[in-house]
């Protein structure tokens, strides 16, 4: 039923109840003038009663016969006195039916209103008196009436006024009132008439009422008719099976499309039970319980519920997909339930057809960032070989022409490199890799000191570059790693495509939003408007005049892209060919991150790889552990061209066994090694009592993810190079590593603490760096005190590994040497149950930790005057 | 109901008809004559009539009932031969009856008013004869109060008083 029919249901629902209000009061209306009618028509009907009853007529013909009866005696005493013979007879009867009249006067009831006049009543009286005076000769002898006859013959004549006065009084009387009742009754018949023009006019309303209640019920039902057919017509026609079922699942209603999907006719399938027709055998028990359920409970829970995937069963027995939607409603007071069905099969195949398509594509995906990764780690082997091999022979004697070739090679397996790295950060930054290190910055120094390094190469482009950070914020917090790689790809870009042009720098604070916008502007050659899409995509270079530059990979701006959207930022470009171009990049200001101790210290632990160019004092005796032979060639002469006497291991199985039998100042181990991986064999020199088991072990690696460096941390690698080795790298490396204080090299690691510090204050700013100390501090105090209570011991092992293993990853990030040896020893020691030694050394503990804590004191005292060189480096490649 | 109530009239009109030719002629008035009846008559004891003194108005049946009259002041009690017992005496069914009085005044009364509990002759007013002063001898009366029917215009003509003859005559 559309909303449209509902509609007008309730409008002549509306019309109902308002005609049948009026119904009533014009019923009400009627049968008030009814009865009043019939009240008013009593009334009438007593009047003329009354006027039947009246006698106004007789009462005056009476009182006329009274004077008739009296001429009529007259009459008879005048005859018997002029004939001289007497008919006393005929006078006594005249007398006597005179006498009744008079009599009738007196006492009739009808004449009541007469005698009420007093001059009538009196003359009665003296008409009587004078009537009773002849009673006796009435009544007496004959000779006596007669002789009395001329006397009664003139009284009688006497009494002729008297008795006419009765008639006209009675004419005038009775007039009167016959006046008065023909007004009342006038009057009554006035008001009749009025209510019967009211009722006639109450009856035609009623009438017309009637009339527009059958047009309005005849247009409802017509209405709904109408609504009825569409109705069927919509259910017959409809593309969805609509099954109709009673309380105890007997199907009622089976339209076309049901016939369609099921496969019964409509015939074969009313009356039927729904659990034998389209009910799977797997879901029978299932929709028994529910309508059992329903039955008892009235509880709902599929009825009304919206659509619901289920299957159902066809004639031919095949089970398919259905969406469902089960609504009840009540029939002739029975409930029902109607259920839409629509087969689904179609839809179902698709989407797992479509599921399908989706995961091979993403192990597509997945296999091309696997195969980037792969590629770009296959390819930097043996790039670590060639630049180390050109490092090599670099500092051997050649002739000028040499030297030229070897600094062309140089130069394009630089190249190689910056592009192998670069795909690398693509696929990187593709797996989600990205791990964003924030930190508080001042954009106008990080600026400043982009310009001043790239100033050379822009000005050998003839170029200018201006840096305007006048509006620039403070500070922000930002990885200013990956915001000096943008900025840096911006102004590479903008210089590349510029000759004899400027370059402009800018930051400032986006209005009204917490923002930050660098932007990179140029006055080179341009974008096309149908270019400045794609700039941003993979593997996209410009045709340009300069033609295609030896760097162009392509990558550039893409890698740009997806590092400032991991930043929860945006990039963009506006442009015009021929007068330059603008790329921005906006990102959050950021904010203040709190002290939060675990997570800083998590993060420094990755930057802080601090480094010293310093070459160690003393010859090392380093094991070289590689499985490539050309880069152990590499990193053996690296090292002894450095002093140091290297010991080669071709596999871990090697390394592990060399570690067992002598003592080393450092090994160098390559991480991806076959059988035995250089995390494994690590854990073995650690885990075994031998003389190696505090040596620095710097692990070597093509490609380092934040996660493997927790492994490798974990697995007791002091510190990781990223290959292709170079000098510069290799020295910084070694000079940290034998400086970090074993408990073999030293237990007093005093410089040690105060550069890790200053690094501290340089990477976080000086508050956050002293309250990471301050944390630090009141961890190992109440760790220390724990340690040495009692109830130390009734921890489980595990547990106690697990903190000692915690603080002394904390030591070792702040650079507390001595603590952190201290406590892995415990640690190892608790890992291999070894107690006793875990005891003696905790009793050293309290010792260390007072040197320690001295030289936090210190560092936290000092204003941080100690640069030591120390800098961030580029922790990947 | 109509039906049987007419058989039932028509049989009862036959026994009527025929008793007075059993019964034959009436006596013949001894005392003062009060009422003669002459016309449509079956029963006579004079010459084209059937002459009435008081005694034997008296034999052919008495009735007395009580009932106000517009003529008289308070419940009166009347005693007289009913109408219909009358007419059966002298074997009128149908008809109309004249009843003149002493002064002449003359009322048409039909017969079908003569019922049971219907007119009487009166010719007592509570107990005493009535003379003509009285509006006697005979004074036709109605139950005035037995019914509203008596209370009519035309029942009050129809009370004729100082009655002196009844002359029936057919429709």
């Amino acid at each position: 039923m559309s909303q449209n029919g509902t509609a007008t249901e309730r409008s002549n629902l509306r019309v109902w109840g308002l005609s049948s209000i009026v119904a009533v009061a014009a019923l009400l209306g009627v049968a008030l003038c009814a009865i009043a009618i019939s009240v008013l028509a009593n009334g009438v009907w007593r009047e003329v009663d009354a006027l039947a009853a009246a006698n106004s007529d007789t009462t005056q013909w009476s009182l006329a016969q009274t004077e008739v009866e009296l001429l009529t005696l007259q009459a008879a005493i005048h005859a018997t006195t002029h004939t001289g013979q007497p008919n006393v007879k005929e006078i006594r009867n005249r007398f006597d039916i005179f006498y009744s009249r008079i009599q009738l006067l007196r006492e009739g009831q009808q004449f009541g209103d007469l005698r009420s006049d007093s001059n009538v009543a009196g003359n009665l009286d003296a008409i009587v008196t004078v009537l009773d005076r002849y009673i006796p000769k009435i009544d007496g002898p004959d000779a006596g009436l007669v002789a009395a006859l001329p006397q009664l013959e003139q009284d009688m004549t006497g009494l002729r006024p008297a008795v006419r006065d009765f008639s006209l009084l009675g004419v005038r009387l009775f007039a009167a009132d016959s006046d008065a009742q023909r007004e009342d009754l006038a009057s009554l018949l006035a008001r009749i008439g009025y209510l019967t023009l009211v009722l006639v006019l109450a009856l035609m309303s009623g009438i017309g009422i009637l009339i527009a209640m059958f047009r309005s019920s005849i247009r409802a039902e017509r209405a709904a008719g109408d609504a009825r057919n569409r109705l069927q017509e919509v259910i017959s026609t409809s593309f969805d099976a609509i099954l109709g079922a009673d309380i105890e699942g007997r199907l009622i209603e089976y339209n076309g499309a049901a016939e369609r999907i099921f496969g019964y006719s409509r015939a074969e399938a009313i009356g039927g039970d729904m659990a034998d027709l389209i009910i799977p055998d797997h879901l029978k028990q299932a929709h028994a319980i529910g309508m059992q359920r329903y039955r008892d409970t009235k509880e709902r829970r599929v009825v009304g519920m919206g659509l619901i995937r289920l299957e159902a069963k066809r004639r031919d027995g095949t089970v398919f997909p259905v969406e469902m939607s089960l609504s009840s409603a009540t029939h002739d007071g029975k409930e029902i339930f109607v259920s839409y069905l629509r087969d689904i099969s179609d839809r179902v195949a698709a989407e797992q057809e479509l599921i399908l398509a989706r995961d091979r594509a993403v192990s597509g995906e997945r296999a091309k960032a696997e195969l980037l990764a792969v590629m770009s780690h296959e390819m930097r082997t043996p790039l670590n070989g060639i630049l180390g091999t050109i490092e090599l022979l670099k500092d051997s004697k050649l002739t000028a022409q040499q030297a030229r070739y070897i600094g062309a090679m140089s130069t394009s397996a630089g190249l190689l490199l910056h592009h192998v790295n670069g795909v690398l950060s693509m696929s990187r930054a593709e797996a989600g890799l990205l791990d964003l290190l924030v930190a508080e910055i001042n954009p106008s120094v990080l600026l400043q000191e982009l310009v001043e390094s790239q100033r050379p190469v822009i000005e050998a482009h003839g170029n200018q570059i201006l840096c305007d950070t006048s509006a620039a914020p403070d500070l922000i917090w930002v990885d200013a790693l990956r915001l000096r790689q943008v900025i840096l790809n911006l102004v590479g870009n903008a210089n590349k495509f510029t000759r004899r042009g400027e370059i402009r720098l800018e930051c400032d604070v986006v209005p009204d939003s917490h923002q930050v916008e660098f932007r990179v502007t140029d006055t080179g050659i341009g974008i096309p408007e149908e270019e400045l899409e794609s700039v941003f995509e993979e593997f996209r270079t410009l045709d340009s005049s300069y033609g295609r530059q030896a760097e162009g990979t392509g990558l550039g701006l893409a890698i740009s892209r997806r590092l400032v959207r991991a930043m929860g930022g945006e990039i963009g470009v506006d442009s015009e060919p021929g007068a330059g171009s603008l790329f921005w990049v906006r990102l959050p200001i950021g904010q203040p991150q709190k002290p939060d101790r675990k997570a800083t210290v998590g993060s420094a632990k990755k930057k802080l790889v601090t480094e010293t160019e310093n070459t160690p004092d003393r010859q090392l005796h380093v094991l070289l552990v590689e499985d490539n032979q050309i880069n152990r060639l590499v990193a053996r002469d690296m090292l002894q061209k450095c002093g140091h006497s290297v010991l080669e291991a071709h596999d871990g199985r090697e390394g592990v066994r060399f570690a067992s039998s002598q003592a080393f100042d450092l090994i160098l181990m390559d991480i991806s090694m076959p059988d035995l991986d250089g995390i494994a064999a690590t854990s073995i020199i650690r885990d075994t009592d031998g003389p190696n088991r505090t040596t620095p072990i710097i692990a070597l690696t093509a490609h380092a993810l934040p996660e493997d460096a927790a492994r490798f941390h974990a697995a007791g690698i002091t510190s990781t190079l990223l290959k292709p080795l170079s000098f510069a790298t290799l020295k910084t490396a070694l000079a940290v590593a034998v400086r970090r204080p074993s408990e073999r090299v030293t237990h007093d690691a005093e410089p040690q603490m105060a550069a890790v510090h200053a690094g501290l204050v340089e990477q976080l700013g000086r508050d956050q760096a002293c309250a990471l100390l301050e944390a630090f501090c009141s961890e190992a105090e109440q760790f220390v005190a724990r340690a040495l209570a009692s109830a130390w011991d009734s921890e489980p092992l595990s547990v106690r590994a697990e903190e000692v293993h915690k603080l002394a990853g904390s030591a070792a990030v702040l650079g507390a040497a001595g603590l952190r040896a201290c406590l892995k020893e415990i640690e190892g020691d608790y890992r291999r149950g070894q107690v006793d030694n875990a005891r003696k050394s905790i009793a050293d503990l309290q010792a260390i930790w007072d040197r320690t804590r001295n030289e936090i004191a210190a560092c936290l005292s000092d204003a941080p005057t100690v640069r030591d060189n120390v800098r961030a480096p580029h922790p990947k490649g | 109901m109509m039906l049987i109530k007419r058989i039932l009239a028509s049989l009862a009109c036959a026994l009527f008809v025929m008793s007075p030719a059993l019964a034959d002629d009436l006596p013949a008035p001894t005392g003062e004559i009060v009422l003669t009846v002459t016309g449509k008559i079956a029963v006579t004891n004079q010459d084209g009539g059937a002459a009435f003194d008081l005694d034997m108005l008296k034999a052919i049946g008495e009735v007395t009932f009580k009932t106000s009259t517009p003529w008289t002041e308070g419940e009166q009690s009347f005693t007289g031969v009913p109408l219909n017992a009358l007419l059966q005496a002298v074997g009128v069914t149908e008809g109309t009856l004249t009843a003149t009085a002493i002064n002449d005044y003359a009322v048409e009364i039909p017969v079908s008013d003569a019922v049971v509990d219907g007119p009487i002759l009166a010719y007592l007013q509570n107990g005493n004869p009535m003379s003509v002063r009285e509006k006697g001898p005979l004074w036709v009366v109605y139950p005035y109060d037995s019914k509203d029917d008596y209370q009519a215009e035309v029942i009050y003509s129809r009370s004729i008083w100082q009655l002196s003859s009844i002359d029936v005559k057919a429709k």
